[in-house]
Parts: structure tokens; C-alpha cells; sequence
């Protein structure tokens, strides 16, 4: 059993204390950003506080991994906040029962098309193991991405790298794509964005209209729920 | 009214944790192949449609949650600066695979959707 002392504890309640605030401090900056720009993509909380707070890391010489042991109460926070995603996931569900077929087959053919649309050109771009790994939940809401690439060995900051990206990246080409294919159903529109681009799209979807977000949120629960599931069995398939 | 609410969602926040126990003591002792975060989600779920209405103990927990998500993300994005460089050396690898991926399944679910949408009324 480990020996736990009063000093290591006193230092370590003082680690979390520190990178929390770091990481709170960081975050209202970056939310000031984005919504200072008018919700610009690029400008999205996490990549902007994520810049801030490595520089401010390597300004103060820190050893790179104090930071990432203070982070023990917002990792065990992922659990909890996960779990709440049972609520947008209740009312859509209460909401749409007429079109649960319908709903349940896009669900289906997008995740498997996003998880090996993703996998297969990595692969022939020679990709080791590992990024594919962390690749094959880039489509999935952030906090059950992690947990999936825990299970499956894949890295964890990888996996929320890809799928931060995979977000922004999502949002900006979204609308070019909507007006080539000719797509005009907001309830359309909306179930893709949440599919393909998670929580971010579903942000994006919110300024189109409640129904567009409304889609939006049943698609990225959805999505998130169906992935976890068919990932590890995807990824002994594929690689 | 206000310690009220600090009550209220203490006892939702506790519900929450209880539930993502739940999934890890269940995921642990049957195998299970989800995280176990994610079959807490579903066990709440299940409770909620047995319930048959959100408590406000847990909405009021789960709020200021789901809001600011976001923050949960910033360890893992910093993370993320400070990966090894080999890691680094496949970000065209990376970066191709998001893309073409992205936009087919943008373009597919769309349409597919519209079109389900549309027969379904």
C-alpha cells in the first residue's frame, strides 16, 4: 500500500488547487475570445486557452507533468459531466419517438462511416498504431472520446486534439457542403453536424434554429453512445 | 432560498457520481465493452424513463455541467502541446484523415437524413 504523508498530500491539494485555477483562468480568457469574435471557429475556448496555458507552463519553467497531476479533479469531473449527457439525450428521445427508425439507421451508417472514413486514409498515409487509436473517436462528444481511448490505448490528449479539430474543421466546411449535396432540412442538417462534428456542431446548429440544435443533441448522444460501443470491435477489424 | 439550492445540487451532483460508479462496477464485473462513464449515461437514462421526468436535483446538477463542458477538455488540449515529437511528425497523416473524413460523413449523413426525413414525413 502506499504511504501517504501529511506533506505529500498538503502538496498535492495545492497542485490541484493551482492547476485548476490555471486552467479555470485560462478558460474565461478563451471564452471572453469567442465571444468576443462572435463565436469565430478558430477562436473555440479550448484551443485558445489549451495556447495560454502551455505558454504559461513553459514560461515558468514548470515541470511539464505538475500541471498534468494538479488536473486530477477536472479528469474525475469527465465521469459525472458524461453521465449528464443522459439528459439532453431523455428529452430529444421523449421528443422524437415518431422518428426513432430513422433516427436509429443514420445513427448506425454515420458513426461506422465517420470511424472508418477516418481509420482507412490514415492507414494508407502510414499512421502508426497508436494514432489510429486516438483517431477512431474523432467524431465523438470529447468527454466519451477520452474514455474510449483509455479503454482502447489510444492517447488521451490525441483523441481530444481530434476531436477539437475534427469540430472546428466540421463547423467551417459544414455549409459548403450542405449547399453542394443540396441539403436543405434543418432536421437534416442539424443530425449531421451533432453526427459528425459533436459538441461544437451542435453549437453551430443552435444559431440555425432550436430544431437544427435539436437534432443536433440526439445525434451527438447518440453518436457518442453507438461509437463506445462499436469502436474497440472496429479497431481489432480494421488494424 | 439560496443554501436551498446548494442542496439541491449537491444531492444531483452526488446522484451523477453515484451513477458513474454504478457503470465502473458494472463495467468491471460483467466485461462490459463501453466505458464505464457511458453506461452510467445509460443507467441514468433507463432510471429517467422509469421516472418518467428529469428530478431537479440532478437537472440543477447536470447544468452548469453540460454548459461548461469545455473546460474539462483544456488538460487534455495543453496535453496535447506537450506530446511526444513522433507523434508530431504524422500530423499530415492526422490532418488528411480528419478532413476526408469529416466531409464525407458530413455530406453522407445529410443527405441520408433528408432523404429518411422526407419518406418518414
Amino acid at each position: 500500500m502506499r504511504v501517504i504523508s501529511i506533506d505529500n498530500l498538503l502538496i498535492g491539494l495545492i497542485a490541484i488547487c493551482a492547476a485548476t485555477a490555471l486552467t479555470a483562468g485560462g478558460y474565461l480568457i478563451g471564452l471572453f475570445c469567442y465571444r468576443r469574435s462572435n463565436h469565430f471557429s478558430l477562436l473555440h475556448p479550448v484551443p485558445v486557452a489549451s495556447l495560454l496555458i502551455a505558454g504559461f507552463i513553459v514560461l515558468l519553467a514548470m515541470p511539464a507533468n505538475y500541471y498534468e497531476q494538479g488536473c486530477a479533479l477536472l479528469r474525475w469531473l469527465l465521469g459525472p459531466a458524461t453521465v449528464a449527457l443522459a439528459l439532453p439525450l431523455y428529452q430529444q428521445l421523449q421528443k422524437i419517438r415518431a422518428l426513432l427508425k430513422p433516427v436509429t439507421i443514420g445513427i448506425v451508417v454515420g458513426s461506422v462511416l465517420a470511424i472508418v472514413t477516418a481509420l482507412l486514409p490514415a492507414q494508407w498515409f502510414s499512421a502508426t498504431d497508436v494514432v489510429l487509436r486516438s483517431l477512431a473517436s474523432k467524431s465523438v462528444t470529447t468527454p466519451i472520446a477520452i474514455a474510449v481511448a483509455d479503454d482502447i490505448d489510444g492517447l488521451i490528449s490525441l483523441a481530444a486534439g481530434a476531436v477539437i479539430l475534427t469540430g472546428i474543421l466540421g463547423i467551417c466546411i459544414a455549409p459548403w457542403i450542405f449547399k453542394l449535396c443540396r441539403i436543405s432540412d434543418p432536421r437534416a442538417k442539424g443530425f449531421a453536424l451533432g453526427l459528425a462534428a459533436h459538441g461544437i456542431g451542435t453549437a453551430k446548429a443552435l444559431e440555425e434554429s432550436p430544431q437544427c440544435a435539436a437534432f443536433a443533441t440526439l445525434s451527438l448522444c447518440l453518436t457518442g453512445l453507438f461509437s463506445s460501443l462499436i469502436i474497440p470491435a472496429l479497431i481489432i477489424w480494421l488494424l | 432560498m439560496k443554501p436551498f439550492a446548494i442542496i439541491k445540487f449537491l444531492f444531483g451532483f452526488a446522484a451523477l457520481v453515484a451513477f458513474h460508479w454504478l457503470g465502473e462496477f458494472l463495467k468491471n464485473q460483467l466485461h462490459l465493452p463501453l466505458p464505464g462513464a457511458v453506461v452510467g449515461m445509460l443507467l441514468l437514462l433507463v432510471a429517467l424513463m422509469i421516472v418518467g421526468s428529469v428530478p431537479d436535483a440532478i437537472q440543477c446538477a447536470a447544468q452548469p455541467l453540460l454548459q461548461h463542458m469545455s473546460l474539462l477538455f483544456i488538460p487534455p488540449g495543453v496535453g496535447l502541446l506537450f506530446l511526444a515529437p513522433e507523434i508530431f511528425t504524422q500530423w499530415p497523416a492526422i490532418l488528411g484523415a480528419i478532413i476526408i473524413s469529416t466531409a464525407i460523413t458530413l455530406a453522407a449523413t445529410g443527405v441520408l437524413m433528408q432523404r429518411l426525413f422526407a419518406a418518414n414525413g
